[in-house]
């Protein structure tokens, strides 16, 4: 299994089309040569007429931008503007611009190009000489899109400002500067924004994010700035085309409504039917984290609007189970709105979850591990978007941005409305602000605190826990998974902790294990270790309630407790004395408490604990 | 023949920068007899010999680079194959 670069997973291309670009290798050589083959291919599709106009020189991106639109379905005719002649061509009304008739007009400004002079003296400007030069590049940029539109419709693309390449950072401001070129770009982008508001189907493209992604590193070409003032290199030309034909395609293609989920193999690892629940691979660690991953972009897209639904060949009883009750299952039935787990075909059920959901299948999308089923999909219902799935489940979330299925110009209102989740954790913050004393706050997080004993189904998260904890972790004693096993079968009580709060899971955090001592009676507690992310809201006093009962249970009377100092766990020295251990030698090692009166041993009612058997 | 393998790479990028069937493209193609290589025409070839053989032209030989066998010998001298 090995992970693919996301730029290379790319959506597929229409059917017309993919023969030509199964050889397709992304060079340059092979963009030019592919460029020209789509021409005779694609005459058939409606032409979409790009006009750009930029202050310096972007000929050299023409192949890149037809080869990507195909890609995307789109027959791309680029026309290229003299470079720096953005008001020339926009102010009149008999240009080259104009006679081209645009659909889109995509106008690159670059900052450096505009306020060249300004830009070297960067770090004498004030805030005022600094807004004054922002709303100079707003209220330009404003003006000419006013003018394109007295006398054309044409979409209008305006590129947010990339962060000129100053001779370093000093050449700009200091190194430190919060007041950075970048970060005034940033603000001259989102002022940008704000500007074109009141012209309808004018847009800001996000041209830093396109070099972001190429890296800002590698996104100039010194030699062809100076040269042929076309200051991109090759792999920057390739990712602003990716970027502006899946804007382009956004504009004109309406996302899909509803994801088709698969179950094994696609929401968790292995077969639910064989393995049992607590048999998938769906969790913390390798490779269920993947499988976690997975779900995570699900959500994210339901977040923002779109449906989820289930399609799997599977026992539904089964099935639901896991999906209800498996402790790391990030989707639950409550997130589908549609779900289809029987033996029919699968087909079958993406009519039924159009059909349920009212929506066409030419709306669906559908994601499946199962290359057959993809296939059958695809000829059963050739409306229904099937997504090329990648070999490993790590590359599974990528691929469900990089199909660009569900892209969409803007997030409505409306489609936020279940967004709740982002922002769970600014609710946390607030509540800490608003909370008077910590007990206040633990008992206003609502948590959730679940105990268990240490089973296969959590034993590889245990002993990663047990493998990588440094702080809080009273032995460290690094454990395997097999010498966990043998502990636990010669008597060991060893327990996993999860804790959830009304902001989200934590997941499995905790680690408690007990181990009996020679003389009868007494227990010695060998591990003890919380992950850093939930240290600070007591429940390791907890924890330590429940490991003290069950040690009751089975005939204990006295608890001796160990820390061994190491550079890292400084954190919980004291944790025996605060919890009425009392010294057992003059080192600090060891601790000793009885167990009895068990009621001393407090499980603070804040943490909702519950003991899962 | 290391030089072979490098006009064998070479030939191809030629036919798919001009849009010219491989075997047109010989010692001789230069923008005289080929009418599309043009000024931008050149760039994008400049581009695409550096893509086939991961090499960056230095920007004072990139307008020397002014028919097949030149640029051959200029990929040779920068692959250390001349």
């Amino acid at each position: 299994m090995s992970a693919v670069h996301p730029s290379s997973m790319t959506p597929s291309p229409p059917a017309e089309v993919a023969e030509l670009f199964a050889g397709f290798d992304g060079s340059p050589a092979a963009y030019q040569a592919l460029a020209r083959a789509l021409d005779a291919k694609t005459a058939a599709w409606p032409e979409v007429r790009l006009a750009v106009l930029a202050t310096c020189t972007m000929d050299m991106l023409q192949p890149f931008l037809v080869v990507e639109a195909a890609r995307r379905g789109l027959r791309l005719k680029p026309w290229f503007g003299p470079f720096g002649q953005i008001e020339q061509q926009v102010l009149d009304a008999g240009s080259a611009l104009f006679a081209f008739k645009p659909d889109v007009l995509w106008i690159h400004a670059r900052l450096e190009d505009w306020a060249g002079r300004e830009l070297l003296r960067f770090a004498a400007l004030d805030e005022a000489a600094r807004s004054t030069l922002c709303s100079a590049m707003t209220t330009r940029a404003a003006a000419a899109v006013e003018a394109v539109r007295r006398q054309s419709n044409a979409t209008v693309l305006w590129s947010g400002f990339t962060t000129p390449r100053l001779p370093g950072a000093a050449g700009s401001c200091g190194l430190l500067d919060a007041r950075s070129v970048h970060a005034f770009c940033q603000t001259l982008s989102r002022e940008l924004g704000g500007a074109l508001s009141p012209f309808s189907g004018a847009w800001v493209f996000d041209a830093a994010d396109a070099i972001a992604q190429c890296g800002v590193s590698r996104a100039t070409d010194p030699r062809m700035a100076l040269l042929a003032r076309a200051p991109y290199s090759t792999e920057a030309m390739m990712a602003l085309s990716r970027s502006l034909t899946r804007a382009l395609r956004a504009l004109r293609t309406p996302p899909r409504k509803c994801l088709v989920l698969d179950l094994d193999n696609t929401l968790w690892g292995g077969v639910v039917g064989e393995a049992g629940v607590s048999g998938i691979k769906l969790g913390d660690s390798f490779p269920g984290n993947a499988y976690t991953a997975f779900q995570n972009a699900a959500l994210a897209l339901r977040n923002r609007g779109v449906l989820l639904a289930i399609a799997s060949k599977n026992n539904e009883a089964e099935a639901l189970e896991a999906l209800s009750s498996h402790p790391d299952c990030v989707l639950r039935p409550g997130d589908f709105a549609a779900m289809e787990i029987h033996w029919e075909d699968k087909a079958t059920s993406l009519r039924r979850i159009a059909k349920k959901l009212n929506i066409g299948a030419d709306a669906l999308a559908f994601f499946d591990d199962n290359a057959t089923e993809r296939a059958w999909v695809r000829a059963q219902l050739p409306e229904v978007a099937v997504i090329e799935v990648p070999a490993s489940p790590v590359d599974y979330a990528a691929a469900l941005d990089m199909c660009e299925l569900f892209d969409a110009p803007l997030v409505t209102a409306d489609d936020l409305k279940r967004a709740e989740m982002y922002q769970q954790q600014e609710q946390r913050r607030a509540l800490q602000q608003s909370s008077g004393s910590i007990e206040e706050f633990l008992a206003g997080l609502d948590m959730k605190v679940q105990v268990g004993p240490v089973d296969a189904g959590t034993m590889d998260r245990v002993a990663q826990l047990v493998a990588k904890t440094n702080q809080f972790n009273l032995t460290t004693r690094r454990h395997t998974a097999a010498q966990l096993a043998t502990m636990i079968e010669a008597g060991a009580v060893a327990l996993w902790m999860r804790v959830a709060d009304r902001f989200g899971d934590n997941g499995l955090t905790g680690v408690i294990i007990a181990v009996p001592e020679a003389e009868a009676g007494h227990w010695r507690i060998d591990t003890l270790l919380l992950s850093c992310r939930i240290i600070g809201r007591n429940i390791e006093t907890g924890l330590l309630g429940v490991l003290a009962r069950i040690v009751a249970e089975r005939g204990g009377h006295t608890l001796t407790g160990e820390f061994i100092a190491t550079a890292k766990n400084e954190l919980v020295r004291d944790f025996y004395p605060r919890h009425q251990f009392a010294a057992h030698d003059s080192t600090g090692r060891l601790w000793r408490r009885a167990l009895l009166p068990l009621d001393s041993f407090i499980i603070p009612g804040y943490l909702h604990l519950s003991y899962a058997e | 023949m290391p030089n072979d393998s490098i006009e064998s790479r070479l030939r191809p990028v030629f036919a798919q920068v001009f849009g010219l069937a491989a075997d047109a493209v010989n010692d001789q193609t230069a923008p005289d007899n080929v009418p599309q290589w043009d000024s931008l025409a050149h760039l994008r070839l400049v581009m695409a010999v550096e893509g086939e053989f991961g090499i960056t032209i230095p920007a004072e030989q990139i307008m020397d680079m002014i028919s097949f066998k030149i640029t051959r010998l200029m990929v040779g001298e920068l692959t250390g194959q001349a």
